[in-house]
């Protein structure tokens, strides 16, 4: 059974915030990249205008790291919107990767039954695809070994 | 970066202090019940029943200070009250019910400071079909929402549930702990007759059953969606002499973010590791107790933020009634309960009093200290009202005698 089914119900939209285009741009070319500072090294996302920590404005997109992990989670079985009604229960993961500081991505992991999902498992980057097309980063458990394929 | 908070705990002039003198509630009601009455009627309703309450005419009013962008503007209140010379305007910004505190601290510093004499709070909140809290369509205008959104994460449970499941994991909280946050607002709201949830008691067993909407959060974790409207009447103590009621004495209002938060549950979660089960209040604890001059022992009584149960046993920890992850023994100890160290949300709270965005939390925190709760907590002196907790910025009073 498809986990994910809420995904493609979904939409990405025009982000209102003109920060966030290129996380997006870089997702739709099947990348996970956040941005890092240029100056001190700091990762950050939300994507912003200047390092919280040093200011400056310069800012490179990295890959991020490989070694991600479930920070925390919930398992919604309450459809905020009609269109999701069957495709409950679905989980909305908060995700962290310990080689980038705090740094932490609101997911999916797209192959869990509720009750496989823990604090601190360990998750491979997948993809999926929202309902107006956008490339979307979730994840898989990494003990299945399936990852989807890019975009 | 390091701040001396003894440089913000100065007090105006005796005079100049703020003091609620007014307070004002419409009925309350399920959802819907008054879409048809709308926001700004109801807004109206609140501020004259305050002003009245307060023994001033309404017209009299020269601030006002709100949150959340209900339809009680100060044009169109200034149209439909009549408001004679309008001075100070203010609307707070934070997630939700996040500014309910935050809007009586504008009101304070705008009485304290001369900028009006007569300031209003309020706040008038009707769930209107397809812009419910409930729903996703309320929350379109988060900037970050694309973050969120094409994940499912769409409503404020679903936003609040991950800090949450975080703080139970840390901290082992069992969901018969978590339970009796929900079973004592309830249980105060059986005392009141305006509560939503009059008449309607509930059970452990009734909790256990309810169903799951965003684990761990079942359907008596959340608060209601409620139609309704509050106002207070803010001034200082010298006019407040001249006014027939005991004023109630703001001791401190106080808005706070930690840092690193940004926009916290209602954006992308990126809190820092060891606050981010814990709700975004310990900054804010640690100001607002420095500006009123006392500290948790001298709290008698509390109306805590409880859009979602854990949020009370978070605050609990963060304002130090008890250590870090000891709110569910705490709780499960009786002790927020009438006779327990810390009595709560005595009205019944935003579960099951009525969800009037925590500005319920502050006219039921008057009241306790004008002896006249429904669950009257026994000499009284100081109550701590807080807002909603997990966005920035957050917001928080101690109230006086």
């Amino acid at each position: 059974m498809n986990r994910a089914a809420h995904l493609a119900r979904l939409a990405v939209g025009e982000p209102h915030l003109v920060e966030h285009r290129t996380f997006w741009q870089h997702c739709a070319a099947g990348e996970l990249r956040f941005q890092r500072c240029a100056e001190c090294a700091t990762w950050r996302h939300p994507p912003g205008p200047r390092c919280p920590a040093c200011h400056s404005v310069n800012v490179r997109w990295e890959r991020a790291p490989e070694a991600a992990e479930l920070y925390s989670y919930t398992v919604v079985h309450h459809p905020a919107t009609p269109a999701l009604k069957d495709a409950l229960p679905y989980n909305v993961a908060i995700v962290a990767f310990p080689a980038a500081g705090s740094l932490r991505l609101i997911s999916c992991v797209i192959d869990a039954r509720p009750g496989e999902l823990a604090i601190g498992m360990p998750l491979a980057l997948a993809w999926a695809r929202s309902a107006d097309g956008q490339a979307l980063p979730v994840f898989a458990r990494v003990s299945t070994g399936r990852i989807g394929k890019a975009p | 970066m390091v701040h001396d908070l003894r440089l913000m705990s100065e007090r105006p002039p005796a005079g100049r202090a703020a003091c609620i003198v007014g307070i004002g509630e419409t009925r309350f009601t399920r959802r819907g019940a008054q879409a048809d009455v709308g926001e700004w009627a109801l807004g109206c309703e609140a501020a004259v029943k305050a002003a009245d309450d307060a023994g001033l005419d309404v017209r009299q009013i020269d601030g006002m200070a709100s949150f959340s962008n209900d339809d009680c503007s100060p044009w169109l209140m200034q149209q439909a009250l009549g408001i004679e010379r309008l001075r100070f305007a203010s609307m707070v910004w934070g997630g939700g019910g996040a500014g309910a505190c935050g809007a009586l601290a504008h009101a304070q510093a705008a009485v304290e400071s001369g900028q009006a004499e007569i300031v209003l709070v309020s706040r008038s909140i009707v769930q209107r079909p397809g812009q419910r809290y409930g729903e996703a369509g309320g929350f379109a205008e988060i900037p970050q929402i694309d973050l969120m959104a094409p994940f499912g994460m769409l409503a404020p449970a679903i936003m609040f549930a991950p800090m949450a499941q975080r703080y139970l994991h840390d901290f082992g909280v069992r969901p018969e702990q978590l339970a009796e946050v929900a079973l004592t607002c309830r249980a105060h709201a059986q005392r009141n007759p305006r509560a939503v949830m009059h008449g309607r008691p509930m059970t452990l067993a009734d909790y256990l059953g309810s169903r799951m909407i965003a684990e761990p959060l079942r359907l008596y974790d959340c608060c209601q969606e409620n139609d309704g409207a509050c106002a207070l009447v803010v001034t200082t103590a010298e006019r407040a002499r001249d006014l027939k009621g005991a004023p109630v004495r703001v001791l401190a209002a106080a808005q706070g973010g930690n840092a690193g938060w940004g926009s916290g549950m209602m954006g992308t979660h990126h809190a820092p590791d060891d606050e981010y089960g814990a709700g975004n209040g310990a900054l804010l604890a640690e100001n607002l107790y420095a500006r009123a001059g006392v500290g948790p022992a001298e709290v008698d009584v509390a109306q805590i933020y409880d859009h979602f149960s854990p949020s009370v046993l978070m605050t609990l920890e963060n304002f130090g009634f008890c250590a870090r992850g000891e709110a569910g023994a705490f709780v499960a100890d009786g002790q927020i309960r009438l006779g327990g160290r810390l009595p709560l949300n005595t009205s019944g709270g935003l579960l099951s009093e009525a969800y009037i965005h925590g500005l319920n939390l502050l006219t039921e925190g008057v009241r306790q200290l004008r002896g006249s709760s429904t669950a009257q907590v026994e000499g009284a002196r100081t109550c701590l009202v807080t807002a909603g907790l997990g966005s920035t910025p957050t917001s928080a009073a101690i109230l006086a005698t």
